[in-house]
């Protein structure tokens, strides 16, 4: 370690000294005139006249510039002379060698690449701060619970409080999607809108490149109807004409003034959208009244205003809001508003999976070290006796270390570059394969970040091996070399090489432990009987319904001119609609059982569904009917509960007819029109409708016919068919037989819906094996070239042995079991370490227990068997060396 | 001032010496420890201004020595080298090697 600090020292010093060549030449000219100058004087003083006095100090000073160049020289000249040297000597020496520099190249290149495109995930997912200038002083803000329960957004009511009563925050916001449509009919073209409330872009300092944006006055209530557009909305339908500024445009139903257009390069971050529109949000504050905490608010500290700081008045400011309002703050825990990090609301769960990739990635890279030191050690056993004529002559061991390392380190770089390469082409690898929802994808790519990265671990990596691959090789002296005729490191060399070759063996183990965890856990996951039979159903997706289906009614009478289309549908066996799909979020609303107080709980899964709801997707009825046709808004409302609800509040079984008070809180119905009970009348199997891997929460099931308009969103349509021909084009067509105005739907699989759950893990287990089967195969490498290597050194002795008539096969033998013992310390070191690391990833397995017995055993024999191939492979060749050949060798 | 055929030889490596031995009372700039040595020598040794800034930033890089911009008495910019404690181990060490090889020279001298 000293070595390479010192070395790093050096190299710095040089490379300074060079970039501030002008300086240093500068301040050497002032100190050399401050001498004359100074000599000058003394000879005054001598009693010389001032010309004179002058002439003789200069002349006794010399010439300065030669002066100036023999100080440089001790200052910095000789030394890049030297650096140069020595990169030119490596260079000429690697082109001596091209096989070596090439397998040292590749193998570096590998881990340094996958490294590369892992860091740019994790650095533009987790590290890049928000792309708004003064990034720092933005916050989330939230609301704590008490009891590590947080939530990032507040309600409507502590938005007002907060936004009115905290002097840190120079500006607050908060907004809300949507979809509105441009143009009508079958050619409008959906937008992404976002409403945004108070002063959104000076929360973000972000201001329209051409126009304004909101003035006070719009922003109120009542305020006229403006919106700012998105560079690419402009381009496209409006021509980019500067002139398109106070045009009207209209959006769904509203007709906009266009006054500003975003910069080209806009995103906001937090929805991880391009908005194409954004208009005023007008909030009214009803003081005490409230609804759910549905606000996300990022906040823009002042100048000079710390986290910490900030933090502590917003503490202040929410002991004076659970004062006031004490009604509105449930739970005597809550603690108020908490700042937050992007990170901490919008990362979450994908933290933890980027950091096991990286540190998964990182191991790699340590493999791919020990390989390329491997080879180093390999090509220094074949360069002793050049190393000791250099010693001969007068070079410095030092010196020596030194031209070493720095053939490692150009090695490493040239490695470095070809890795930026597969890193770059990589990500796109990583990125095709992550969840849809990975954040701030969009940010995800080559930055300087990444460039620091990749040149910081070429020259660490250089190091590293170049220490482990050169100092065996220096610390045995001169004359040793000599005698042994070139052999003298072998056996300090070789140590060196069967501990890389059980540490190497260690790390790939703990990979595959950890790789073969994910897998079984995802084969778990997969296997997993979610409740309902997605195959063979098509979702038939609706972004957004024509303005025109604004009552419950009209909504329903074309879902069932829909139903009826699609039935037509040769080949159709059935059609549901829901308010949602399953595995995708669904609506909770508050639920309360008739006449038990206790049941009163809030928040309750709520889905609207038509009655096919549970044939197509084979869901069973448990108790009591499913709904009927005739189960509409006139008739008396009914409702079926899953078997977790029903089992809750009625243990023994008697959920039919009871009654459910749906909507209702605090004593008051949420929708007027929608006031009244509702009867159990069925009770159906549980569905793991949430995700794959959380239990089924308690679940109402209403007939959307009797659901009000209010709660009703597009249908999310399943459509159950027979085998997998093309039905798309079909139903396609039948949607808009169903209604001209209905905007074209986008077509998918129930299963690939199903699938997308899983995507996280799919994610997790696919990178991960990558890495680990990567690992396999250096580490497999990185064996078959130090047995072949011992096959190259003892040919002599195996010659001998068996001119001496030794079984080819106890040969082999030996060298194989030479290796295998490596392996097996290498793999029971690594089942120790990956038994302690393992539980970091326990909270990403499903079903499996992170020091999974079979797993391990798996791997070990995996790595056991590809361990005895890299092994015998060059063994084998031992056997053929014939004596005589043998012998003539040195 | 001519160069004193017999003062300006100086055996190679003692000039490192002698210019941490100046340093040791206190920092001084380039043109004082020429001044110093002269001095202290009695004119017997004179520096060679061609080695000595060499010298200078040889052992500023080894981290002997530290060198800064300061203001001398006369209110002029000079670069002031002062010694770093490594410098004054290496002061010991170089003082006592002297001493060592000092006396072996004279002990041969005083044989002959």
């Amino acid at each position: 370690v000293e070595i390479m600090t010192t070395w790093l020292k050096e190299m710095w010093a040089r490379l300074r000294s060079t970039m501030q060549r002008d300086r240093v030449d500068r301040e050497m000219e002032e100190e050399f005139r401050f001498h004359v100058d100074m000599a000058a004087q003394r000879n005054l003083r001598r009693g010389l006249s001032g010309p004179e006095a002058r002439r003789e100090a200069v002349r006794n000073f010399g010439g300065m510039d030669r002066h100036l160049e023999a100080s440089r020289d001790e200052q910095r000249g000789r030394i890049l002379e030297s650096i140069g040297a020595d990169i030119r000597h490596a260079v000429r020496t690697l082109r001596r060698a091209p096989g070596f520099a090439f397998a040292t190249i590749a193998t570096l290149a590998l881990g340094i690449g996958a490294n590369t495109a892992i860091f740019s995930v994790v650095s533009g997912v987790l590290l890049a701060p928000l792309p708004y200038p003064a990034p720092d002083r933005l916050a989330f803000v939230g609301w704590d619970w008490g009891n590590g329960n947080w939530i990032g957004a507040l309600s409507q009511n502590q938005f007002f409080h907060f936004r009115e009563h905290s002097s840190v925050l120079e500006s607050v916001t908060t907004w809300r999607t949507f979809g509105a449509e441009l143009g009508e009919g079958q050619s409008a073209r959906i937008l992404d809108g976002m409403r945004v409330s108070d002063d959104f872009f000076g929360v973000l300092a972000v201001e329209p490149v051409l126009g304004r944006s909101f003035s006070a006055e719009e922003r109120a209530p009542g305020g006229p109807e403006v919106a700012v557009v998105s560079d690419g909305l402009w381009r496209t339908v409006m021509g980019g004409d500067p002139a398109a500024l106070g045009r009207m445009v209209r959006i769904g139903d509203v007709a906009y003034t266009v006054i500003g257009v975003l910069p080209q390069d806009f995103r906001f971050t937090p929805t991880s959208s391009n908005p194409d529109v954004i208009v005023p949000l007008r909030l009214q504050w009803t003081p005490g009244a409230d609804g759910g905490q549905n606000f996300s608010v990022l906040a823009r500290l002042r100048a000079n205003v710390s986290l910490d700081r900030a933090a502590s008045e917003l503490a202040e400011v929410s002991r004076a809001y659970r004062e006031t309002y004490p009604d509105l703050v449930r739970g005597r825990e809550a603690q108020g508003a908490r700042l937050m990090s992007y990170q901490d609301i919008f990362v979450g769960g994908m933290q933890s999976t980027l950091w096991v990739m990286l540190a998964a990635v990182a191991f790699v890279l340590l493999i791919a070290c020990a390989n390329a030191a491997n080879l180093m050690l390999a090509r220094a056993t074949g360069r002793d006796r050049e190393v000791a004529v250099r010693v001969a002559i007068g070079a410095g061991r030092q010196r020596i270390l030194r031209q070493m390392l720095t053939e490692a380190v150009v090695l490493a770089f040239i490695a470095g570059c070809v890795g930026l390469v597969i890193g770059v082409v990589g990500v796109d690898a990583v990125l095709a394969l992550a969840p849809g929802d990975i954040p701030r994808r969009e940010e995800i790519g080559l930055d300087v970040r990444v460039l620091a990265f990749t040149s910081g671990i070429a020259l660490f990596t250089g190091l590293v091996y170049g220490l482990a691959g050169a100092l065996p090789g220096i610390r045995s002296g001169l004359a040793d070399v000599l005698r042994q005729a070139g052999r003298g490191n072998t056996a300090g060399r070789r140590r060196v090489r069967d501990t890389l070759i059980v540490l190497e063996t260690a790390v790939a183990l703990v990979l595959l432990a950890g790789a073969g965890l994910l897998v079984h856990s995802f084969r778990n996951l997969r296997t997993l009987d979610p409740g309902f039979d997605a195959s063979n159903v098509i979702a038939v997706r609706f972004a957004r319904l024509p303005a025109a289906f604004d009552t419950a009614e009209l909504l329903m009478r074309w879902e069932h001119t829909l139903a009826e289309r699609i039935g037509q549908v040769p080949g159709v066996i059935g059609t549901a609609a829901a308010s949602n799909y399953p595995l995708e979020r669904g609506l909770n609303l508050p639920i309360a059982v008739e006449g038990r107080p206790d049941a009163a709980e809030g928040a309750v899964e709520w889905r609207a569904i038509s009655p096919d709801y549970f044939e197509t997707l084979r869901i069973p009825v448990l108790r009591g009917r499913t709904f009927q046709e005739t189960d509409d808004a006139n008739a008396a409302r009914v409702a079926i509960v899953n078997e977790t609800y029903a089992s809750h509040y009625w243990p023994n079984g008697n959920a039919i007819g009871q009654r459910l008070e749906i909507m209702k809180l605090r004593g008051e119905w949420m929708i007027p029109s929608a006031a009244g009970t509702t009867e159990i009348v069925g009770v159906v199997a549980d569905v793991n409708e949430i995700e794959l891997q959380i239990a089924p929460r308690r679940t109402v099931y209403v007939p959307r016919r009797q659901a009000p308009r209010q709660v009703l969103g597009p249908p999310a349509l399943m459509v159950r068919v027979t085998g997998n021909t093309a039905f798309v084009p079909a139903i396609a067509d039948a949607v808009r037989d169903s209604d001209l105005r209905v905007l074209p739907p986008t077509f998918e699989t129930l299963s690939s819906i199903v699938d997308a759950d899983l995507a996280d893990e799919r994610f997790r287990v696919v990178i991960l094996s990558a890495f680990a089967l990567t690992a396999l195969l250096l580490t497999a490498v990185g064996i078959f070239g130090v047995i072949a290597h011992s096959v190259t050194q003892q040919t002599r002795e195996i010659g001998i042995r068996m001119a001496l008539g030794a079984h080819a096969r106890s040969v082999e033998l030996r060298l194989v079991r030479r290796a295998m013992l490596l392996v097996a310390a290498g793999a029971a070191m690594g089942a120790l370490v990956a038994t302690a690391l393992t539980r970091f990833i326990a909270s990403m397995l499903y079903d499996v227990a992170a020091t999974d017995v079979t797993t391990f055993a798996i791997v070990a024999s995996l790595l056991g068997a590809v361990a005895l191939t890299a092994a015998w492979l060059p063994a084998r060749r031992a056997t053929r060396i014939a004596p005589s050949e043998a012998l003539r060798i040195d | 001032m001519h160069e004193d055929p017999r003062g300006g030889a100086m055996i190679k490596g003692t000039l490192d010496l002698l210019i941490l031995r100046v340093l040791e009372r206190e920092p001084m700039h380039g043109w004082g420890i020429t001044e110093r040595i002269e001095q202290r020598s009695g004119a017997l040794l004179s520096v060679n201004q061609g080695s000595l800034y060499p010298a200078l930033y040889r052992l500023v890089r080894r981290g002997w020595i530290r060198a800064q911009w300061k203001v001398t008495e006369n209110n002029r910019r000079a670069r002031f080298y002062a010694l770093t404690p490594k410098g004054r181990a290496m002061l010991d060490e170089e003082r006592e090697q002297w001493e060592r090889l000092s006396r072996g020279v004279n002990l041969v001298l005083g044989d002959a």
